[in-house]
């Protein structure tokens, strides 16, 4: 019998991240990614409506994201490397995204 | 302001109407092509997009990432919720304004699924009525910022402890105040100086939980 070998699977992690913004350069209501580092989590009482909000900060300043429906997210942590994806719009003076796509970076 | 009014139903059609009078510029969509050409304006003030508001695409074509305000006034809170958090979610809307149609359904209509402002009908048919008949209680009139501030009115009934006081002296709370005092079908200013009186409508404009300050101020302790 002759058998014919299995072409070599494309290499795995050879993946393009996205293009990113610095987020004190970030214009407003426009889709964006961010890229930075957690560094703040916070987390509501638990009578309260499940949330979670991160910072994320980059060398030029920092935004936040809001994931309602959910106390915790897998892999969301501190120090974690993110990339933020979403419409940013001001709070305050604060860059702000809701329920942004996210990828997390080694 | 650019506006995006979804449902063309007859709450939809006379906002549509009323806000192209104020001058603002209205995108109005439906699936339904007969209701969107109902409404009635000069000609090119309101933009008619016929689709499903719940369809990010047929959001974007109505121009959602540059309006001002959304409002979802469908017949249908599962669709009013999906415009709102899509308002929000995707396009950043600054401001969301949703109709409650079955009052069990307002405790939904939060920051959760984008909603700035929810109106129920059924509520605020409830509040008017109670503030028609009600003397010597709190009645809620209308809560802003989410539910963060509160316009309360309260008619002062015989035997307040707030009679003869003057406002300086009520001890309200902090995060409180009095924006206007109703006396005999006038409004009154509310100096510091100024005594209150019996049948009094006292309006307090008040943010966070102290509602039972203001009921002990002004009603007392029964």
């Amino acid at each position: 019998m002759f058998f014919r070998r299995k072409p070599a699977p494309e290499p795995v992690g050879a993946v393009t991240l996205p293009e990113c913004t610095p987020i004190a350069d970030a214009p407003r209501r426009q889709k964006i990614n961010v890229c930075g580092k957690v560094m703040r989590m916070q987390s509501r009482p638990a009578q309260a409506l499940p949330t979670v909000v991160i910072s994320v900060t980059d060398a030029t300043g920092t935004a936040t994201a809001t994931f309602t429906g959910r106390r915790s997210i897998g892999g969301l942590e501190l120090g974690r490397k993110v990339i933020l994806t979403g419409v940013g719009v001001d709070t305050g003076s604060l860059l702000t995204f809701v329920n942004p796509e996210f990828t997390l970076l080694p | 302001m650019k506006i995006i009014i979804a449902g063309a139903g007859s709450v939809g059609r006379y906002m549509a109407e009323q806000l192209t009078k104020f001058g603002h510029e209205i995108f109005l969509l439906d699936t339904d092509e007969s209701a969107v050409n109902r409404a009635h304006a000069p000609e090119g003030k309101i933009h008619t997009i016929v689709g499903d508001a719940c369809d990010l695409g047929v959001l974007e074509r109505a121009g959602a990432a540059n309006v001002d305000v959304v409002a979802a006034v469908t017949g249908d809170d599962e669709d009013n919720l999906v415009v709102s958090l899509l308002a929000k979610q995707e396009f950043g809307v600054p401001r969301v304004v949703a109709r409650v149609n079955n009052p069990n359904n307002e405790w939904m209509f939060n920051d959760m699924w984008g909603v700035d402002v929810s109106v129920s009908t059924p509520h605020l048919l409830t509040a008017l009525v109670e503030e028609a008949v009600a003397v010597g209680t709190l009645v809620k009139l209308l809560s802003l910022e989410n539910g963060k501030a509160g316009l309360n009115e309260v008619t002062l009934a015989a035997g307040s402890p707030a009679i003869g006081t003057m406002i300086s002296d009520l001890k309200l709370p902090r995060e409180s105040t009095v924006v206007a005092i109703i006396r005999d079908g006038h409004v009154v200013v509310p100096a510091a100086d100024l005594p209150l009186h019996e049948n009094d409508e006292v309006l307090v404009l008040a943010t966070g939980d102290c509602e039972a300050e203001i009921t002990r101020a002004l009603i007392g302790s029964k």
